[in-house]
């Protein structure tokens, strides 16, 4: 059996995991998979078997994807996958958990039901733009196959063109070169109160805000989208933590930001780093404009190339650590397995993830509707959010760890109050 | 188009009530629709197939009869001082019924459990006594903490099953058993062994429970340390 898998891999492609890769299959379990979602809505319903056929015409642009992950002795690695992906019809419980031998081998789902076309991702294969754009390249073969002319561009790839290299590279490796320390000060902080879910189910709660409208708000108060947003959740994480009547903890939202663009990289894995805004309740009572300032500053603060870089640097250096290196997998997955419970979400309050817009062609944009992100939903967190604009719709989505709503209906209502447009959708009953 | 009168959000044509607050979706326009829309999520939930409890336990409990027949058949053909393999099996028997022989129960039955443990760990320390040739005295008195320890389980499964009780409810039953375990244990020890001390040690125990439980009794009717306690241990 294992000589017919190494011969059937003759050509040998593997790939070690990314930086940021290297954390999720130490945190996997039975229960909880750190995968996110990305759905297209479309403007007719989806045809499966063309689904089916637009997936293993994009594959082999997709070499990277088209992987199972594999155990080795000091770290897991990725290897070509000699099955082929299906399609399925969708499920009500979205990032169902991932088990590295079921699924055909493969780390991504693709999901169809109704208008819509899903990819629930694996995060050990790629960030949310390396998803978008692998979604947005299905969804475009898709359209050719119904007969449309789609060209390339924006986050289509020509899938007559081959990997390139700077696709597949690790770009944190080529990139990590600072040489100043970088200091970790992460506490534990506020995590709203609530009634679990069973395991394997999540709450999704999409808001649509016409975008024009939110960015016009925001640009006013002089504050990016994300900014405004971090600031409303604040606001509402804040004021349930007021309402809970207990020690008052500093609230921290997590932000993820792309790192493309600041390093000029074009990979298809892994390339983001979290940055935190933090507020101390303790410190007084915030108004909404101390908020907005907040976010605005500590996000601006943080988001330049050298401090970027030396974020990188310094999870780099865990890697390149020789005793780390020399550690077996077994007791490298143990220890991220406890390092994940006792830091990680226990010093996040939410996450906020705004993948941005979704560049497309425009003679894709008549067939499409929208883009709905789901971040991995959160162990402790009540809420976390991702965000996604296509075609001046954007898409909040929260997934919900928790049976409550509050944080949703405070968070959305706040727009209602503000004079905006909010349509809702979700999977609860 | 149905609007949320509570949220003033637009809601999905297919919603039968509001995402956020629950208000039921009533518009005297559209009477079928929600029915009729299809939903943005599927309704098929996948859950994960659950391997049978009962399986685990029957491989477990073949998995522990191994090395006791391996055990018993030199004892009987090849190490033949004494009854040594006894203990083997006494002790397997004991974690057999502690652990694994709940699950092959199909419903929850804390009675037959308890009836079961309390016979189990009885049996597994008058074998081991017996074997060892331990006086009456040490057999005696374990055989009646373990008598004492069995009633106060007893007590407590009644008591969790009679209705759902606050926490601290339940800190003060189990402290009272405590105390009264603790006070009986010492007396029947020192009844038994004819040693004084055995008693006082009982009584001191009891005494630090007794203190706790006038501590949690004093959090259950006061609202107020209830609260600072809420806050102040909050996880």
């Amino acid at each position: 059996m294992f000589m017919k898998e190494i011969k059937a891999n003759k050509k040998g492609f593997w790939l070690k995991l990314d930086n940021a890769a290297k954390i999720f299959p130490g945190q996997n379990s039975n229960t909880w998979s750190s995968s996110f979602r990305i759905c297209f809505e479309m403007k007719e319903k989806v045809d499966p078997d063309l689904l089916q056929q637009a997936l293993l015409d994009i594959m082999p642009r997709f070499s990277c994807y088209d992987v199972r992950i594999r155990y080795g002795f000091f770290w897991f690695y990725l290897e070509k996958n000699n099955n082929t992906p299906v399609v399925r019809p969708d499920i009500k419980n979205p990032l169902y958990r991932v088990k590295f031998n079921e699924n055909r081998k493969f780390l991504f789902k693709v999901f169809y039901h109704g208008n819509r076309i899903s990819v629930d991702m694996y995060h050990v294969l790629s960030d949310g733009h390396g998803g978008a754009v692998f979604l947005s390249t299905l969804v475009a073969q898709y359209l050719r196959l119904k007969g449309y002319d789609i060209p390339a561009g924006g986050f289509v790839l020509d899938i007559n063109e081959k990997n390139s290299e700077g696709e597949l590279e690790d770009s944190f490796v080529k990139n990590a070169t600072s040489e100043a320390k970088y200091k970790r000060t992460d506490k534990f902080c506020y995590h709203a109160k609530g009634t679990r879910m069973p395991w394997h189910t999540v709450n999704i709660t999409s808001g649509i805000i016409p975008f024009d409208d939110l960015h016009a708000l925001a640009k006013a108060k002089g504050v990016t989208v994300t900014e405004f947003l971090c600031a409303v959740m604040l606001d509402v994480l804040c004021k349930k933590q007021l309402r809970e009547e207990r020690k008052q903890k500093e609230v921290c939202i997590q932000v993820p930001v792309d790192l493309r663009k600041p390093f000029d990289s074009e990979t298809l894995r892994n390339f983001t780093i979290c940055l935190r805004v933090k507020v101390d309740p303790n410190k007084g009572e915030y108004t909404f404009d101390e908020l907005l300032e907040q976010a605005k500053y500590q996000l601006r603060l943080q988001r330049n190339k050298k401090e970027l870089n030396m974020m990188i640097t310094a999870n780099m250096g865990i890697e390149r650590n020789i005793f780390i290196r020399a550690l077996p997998l077994v007791i490298k997955n143990l220890g991220v397995g406890v390092s994940f419970a006792i830091t990680a979400e226990q010093t996040n309050s939410c996450l906020i993830t705004n993948l941005g817009p979704v560049i497309i062609p425009e003679e894709m944009r008549k067939h499409t509707e929208k883009v709905v992100f789901i971040p991995p939903p959160g162990k402790v967190n009540a809420a976390r959010m991702g965000v996604a604009t296509l075609n001046n719709n954007l898409c909040i989505t929260f997934a919900n760890s928790y049976l409550e709503s509050d944080v949703e209906r405070e968070f959305f209502t706040r727009f209602v109050k503000m004079g905006l447009h909010v349509k809702i959708e979700s999977n609860r009953e | 188009m149905s609007y949320c009168v509570n949220c003033g959000v637009e809601l999905d044509k297919s919603a039968k009530k509001c995402a956020l607050c629950s208000t039921p979706v009533i518009n005297p326009n559209e009477k079928n629709e929600p029915a009729a829309a299809e939903k943005p999520f599927s309704e098929t939930l996948q859950l994960p197939k659950s391997i049978k409890k009962e399986f685990v336990a029957f491989a477990v409990s073949v998995i522990m009869l191994i090395p006791n027949i391996v055990m018993l058949f030199l004892n009987i053909f090849f190490i033949r001082q004494g009854f040594w393999s006894i203990y083997v099996l006494a002790s397997s028997l004991l974690l057999w019924v502690l652990f694994v022989f709940p699950f092959f129960a199909k419903k929850r039955r804390p009675y037959l459990m308890w009836a079961f443990d309390t016979a189990a760990v009885g049996g597994f320390f008058f074998t081991v006594f017996a074997l060892h040739g331990v006086g009456a005295v040490v057999t005696q008195s374990t055989l009646g903490i373990i008598a004492l320890i069995s009633v106060a389980v007893l007590l407590l499964i009644i008591w969790s099953r009679y209705k759902k009780h606050h926490w601290t409810a339940n800190v003060i039953v189990f402290l009272v058993e405590t105390t009264a375990v603790s006070f009986f244990a010492g007396l029947l020890t020192s009844y038994f062994t004819g040693n004084f001390n055995f008693f006082i040690v009982g009584i001191v125990i009891s005494v630090c429970t007794l203190v706790m439980t006038a501590f949690f009794i004093y959090c259950n009717r006061s609202k107020h340390i209830r609260n600072w306690l809420n806050k102040a241990f909050y996880l």
